[in-house]
């Protein structure tokens, strides 16, 4: 499995990761309200647990934004920001994430995040980036704003903070992002990120140096605390736990639905990159298990990070090594920058975070999914709209809301198609005792498909709905339709069959012979059969036949409960296992 | 081996349940009360024995601050205890912002209770106010912002960190019963007056005699055994404050001394001794001021002072 080529490009990957992570990790723990030490920690403990036992071999976990955005706004009401029980809160937070996850991972239910529409969590993603941009603007400005506060609210403070904004602190801020941006542009392969700290950084020392320090005036992070080994551990005493368990026990919920989902997108996508086989379950498993064992070590929730994922798939990590150098890498590193991080102005971490901010909106991730479907932009606009205004986890609530609703649309468009030609005559039973359609298939070929020697029924080209049809069909009293029926047809989704037999009907009058070909039936139950029932007997009065085609035997029961097979006849009933002849 | 390893973990983490504090929450605990730390000592309990003037706290002269007792059991409460720690042990507990060997009670003597010893209580009431140094009306945050940047030559805490929210909060539960916008007896410092021009070479000699002893030859204070933070402080070196702090005014810093020092010694030393020592600290080498320029500190270095 480890070779020395493969260790060498881990250890290349796990180095770039460590050195990338910093200021991430440094503003996401802001983000979170957090004292920074809690970031580092969070990109230290939960990668190590999530490497060693998740199933990806690619992905990287730790600090997120779209959590730490859903921390911050959970614990506001409840505590200070980064006071003592603020950090409580969030090691609480990590704990009972930790536990559902598990649960989840326990009860292999990891499959339902495959489910959770893509639509949405793009929405969800550009959403948070919105707000992260719009609560970094009073950090960035270096004027104190209300934390946790509706947009509504937060854009005129912006604008009214404009008058007793720093200068200085703004000058620093637009000399971090412009320098992100320019990198990012034209070097995209450079670290913009670790770049744009460093120009800020440097920008703000020579103006300290020029007019003084205090001069200057700006907000600075601090020295950071940092401890080996940080232990600390979920409280759940009524004094300090029973106030805000009203909110943090659904948002420990949330925390974990959206850990989970980013997570096994990013699993599926870096399989897709790199053709190793994942074990969803074992992925949510593993970040159970990495948010349960953090919450020991002063971390706060954490999932997969797709940047870092990405970029240390594109630095040639191949195996869970990489993200353990990259710890390693963290942890010694921020041995040596600690001296100099406690001099980073907060206006460079606010452009840091507004260039992390605006990274989360990607206009061509956007274009994609809104060019897809028409209801796609119905979907994007609720759940952008719904991020920003009610908060991150009533969006994830009605995002799994909209893709369950999207899905079971989907799922209730049951394709129907006329089939023609060959295609048609491959449903042809051959031996009907008292109509010689093998003969009558053999000597007029291609084109004819009829019981009788009449004139046949044929659609024009496959591709067209049946819906479509536009050809005109023979008033002949016994001419034969074939309509494949693909997907499910269950209550939900009976209306598109009913509207097409009606159609049908309109043309044939209801006396032409049916075969409907339900090979490609997924599942077929009792309101699905009683349309076929009805039919069948309709048809069977005018004197017509109707002949169903299955795969299998899986869905007998339905046919027999229904008393479909008794309407149409068991010997009009073919199935594809059985007759399996040259044509198939 | 992912086996071994998550039963590890498991082990360790049911271990860590039962035994180990939370360490966000040794903030709010209590310090230990058996600890000699010299911002303590009380003025009435040792009077010093040469003939002159003595000062003597009388019951009833001065505004009496709640005792450390009757500090509440609640979130309050808590808040209170955090600010004290901070306020007591400013290294340990806001090492996030200190920059130096000062604690609050460094020159805020016994944690901000002394009369004359720049009180908490006395300040409280009066803030926000007009201030000379900055030109602007500061509240009392601001105003600790600024003990954090010049006394304490460290970074200062923005206006939201919880350490800033655990100051005032002990500010306020110190003062509590303190009449607002009233000059009270014992606010700040005392005043002095100088009768001859000062003279450094004095101030030597005032050192060696009363000053020495505590802070050391070399002004570096001196540590608690086990090094961690300063007994007695430093009053000059790296560790000390820097020279945009007000005691590096050396009439501010001769009513210090003259209010406070020798500790438990109040008022002992004339005006004329507080003002010589106070010049002669003056002239020793500390961290710059970091409202001048850095430039300007390299090629006029005297114009920084």
């Amino acid at each position: 499995m480890l070779n020395r080529k493969i260790v060498k490009a881990d250890i290349i990957a796990g180095v770039t990761a460590g050195v990338l992570i910093l200021p991430q990790a440094i503003a996401l723990a802001t983000l979170a309200g957090l004292p920074p030490e809690y970031g580092l920690y969070t990109s230290i403990f939960p990668v190590m647990f999530a490497a060693l036992y998740g199933s990806s071999w690619h992905a990287m976990s730790g600090p997120n934004t779209a959590l730490s955005i859903l921390i911050a706004f959970t614990i506001a009401p409840y505590a200070s920001i980064a006071s003592p029980e603020w950090i409580q809160y969030a090691v609480t937070l990590a704990f009972m994430a930790g536990v559902i996850q598990i649960a989840l991972g326990f009860l292999r239910l990891g499959i339902i995040f495959n489910y959770f529409s893509q639509t949405v969590t793009i929405a969800l993603i550009t959403g948070v980036g919105i707000i992260i941009i719009v609560s970094q603007l009073g950090n960035f400005m270096g004027v104190l704003m209300n934390i946790a506060e509706p947009i509504e609210d937060a854009i005129p403070q912006v604008i009214y903070g404009i008058s007793r904004a720093n200068g200085f602190a703004v000058s620093v801020g637009i000399v971090t992002v412009l320098s992100g941006l320019l990198i990012k542009h034209y070097y995209p392969k450079l670290p913009f990120l670790i770049i744009a700290v460093v120009m800020g950084m440097l920008f703000s020392a020579g103006l300290e140096l020029i007019l003084g320090e205090t001069s200057v005036g700006l907000d600075k992070l601090g020295t950071m605390s940092l401890s080996a080994l940080p232990l600390s551990s979920p409280d759940f005493s009524p004094e300090n736990f029973a106030e805000a368990s009203q909110g943090l026990l659904p948002a420990a919920f949330v925390i974990a639905f959206l850990g989970l989902i980013q997570a096994s997108l990013i699993a599926r996508a870096m399989a897709i990159k790199s053709g190793q086989c994942i074990d969803i379950n074992q992925e949510v498993l593993g970040q159970g298990i990495s948010n349960l064992a953090g919450s020991f070590v002063s971390c706060y929730p954490s999932c997969s990070s797709f940047n870092r994922s990405a970029s240390n798939f594109e630095s040639g990590g191949r195996t869970p090594l990489s993200a353990l150098i990259s710890v390693v890498t963290l942890g010694v590193l921020i041995v040596f920058a600690a001296p100099l991080i406690a001099h980073m102005p907060i206006s460079v971490m606010a452009g840091i975070l507004l260039l992390v901010g605006a990274g989360l909106i990607k206009k061509s991730d956007i274009k994609k999914t809104l060019l897809e479907k028409k209801e796609n932009q119905f979907i994007f606009a609720l759940i952008l709209f719904s991020t920003i205004y009610g908060g991150v986890d009533y969006a994830v609530f009605f995002g799994i809301f909209l893709s369950i609703i999207a899905y079971l649309k989907n799922a209730s468009k049951p394709e129907i198609e006329l089939l023609t030609g060959k295609e048609a005559q491959q449903y042809f039973p051959q031996s009907v005792p008292d109509k010689n359609v093998q003969n009558t298939v053999s000597k007029e070929g291609r084109g004819c498909c009829q019981f009788s020697k009449n004139k046949c029924f044929l659609v024009s080209s496959k591709e067209k709905k049946y819906n479509d049809l536009n050809v005109e069909i023979p008033k002949q009293f016994d001419h034969v339709t074939v309509l494949q029926i693909s997907g499910s047809l269950f209550f939900g989704s009976v209306m598109r069959l009913e509207s097409a037999l009606t159609e049908l009907r309109k043309q044939d009058n209801g006396k032409g012979d049916l075969i409907i070909s339900g090979e490609n039936l997924q599942s077929i139950d009792g309101t699905g059969a009683e349309v076929l029932v009805r039919e069948a007997q309709s048809r069977i009065k005018a004197g017509a036949r109707m002949l169903l085609w299955l795969r299998n035997h899986n869905h007998d029961a339905v046919l027999q409960s229904s008393g479909l097979k008794k309407v149409i006849g068991e010997k009009n009933i073919y199935y594809l296992k059985e007759n399996n002849n040259g044509d198939h | 081996m992912k086996r071994i390893f998550l039963q590890w973990v498991l082990v360790f983490s049911v271990y860590n349940i039962g035994v180990l504090p939370v360490a966000a929450q040794e903030l709010g605990q209590s310090l230990d009360s058996l600890e000699v730390r010299p911002s303590l000592v009380n003025s009435r309990l040792s009077l010093p024995t040469q003939l002159t003037q003595v000062h003597v706290i009388s019951p009833g002269e001065y505004f009496a601050p709640p005792l450390v007792a009757d500090i509440p059991d609640d979130r309050f409460g808590d808040m209170v205890r955090m600010g004290r720690n901070i306020f007591t042990k400013t290294g340990v507990y806001a090492k996030r912002y200190a920059g130096n060997g000062l604690n609050c009670s460094s020159c805020h003597l016994q944690e901000g209770r002394k009369p004359h010893g720049i009180p908490l209580w006395a300040a409280y009431g009066r803030y926000p106010m007009y201030r000379h140094k900055t030109r602007t009306v500061v509240t009392l945050e601001e105003r600790i912002q600024d003990c954090f940047i010049y006394s304490m030559d460290g970074i200062a805490p923005t206006l939201d960190a919880p350490e800033m929210k655990a100051l005032v909060t002990y500010t306020k539960w110190l003062s509590k019963g303190a009449p607002v916008g009233v000059d009270l007896p014992g606010r700040g410092l005392p005043n002095v007056s100088r009768t001859q021009d000062l003279d450094p070479k004095r101030g030597k000699i005032v050192y060696e005699t009363h000053c020495e002893f505590c802070h050391g030859k070399d002004g570096k204070g001196q540590k608690h055994t086990n090094g961690e933070g300063y007994m007695f402080p430093p009053v000059w070196g790296g560790d000390s404050y820097n020279k945009g702090s007000g005691l590096q005014r050396v009439r501010t810093l001769a009513k210090f001394i003259k209010g406070n020092m020798p500790l438990g010694a109040s008022f002992s030393l004339t005006n004329q001794e507080s003002l010589d020592v106070a010049i002669y600290i003056w002239l020793q080498e500390r961290p710059r001021n970091p409202k001048m320029s850095q430039a300007m500190d390299f090629f006029f270095p005297n114009m920084a002072r």
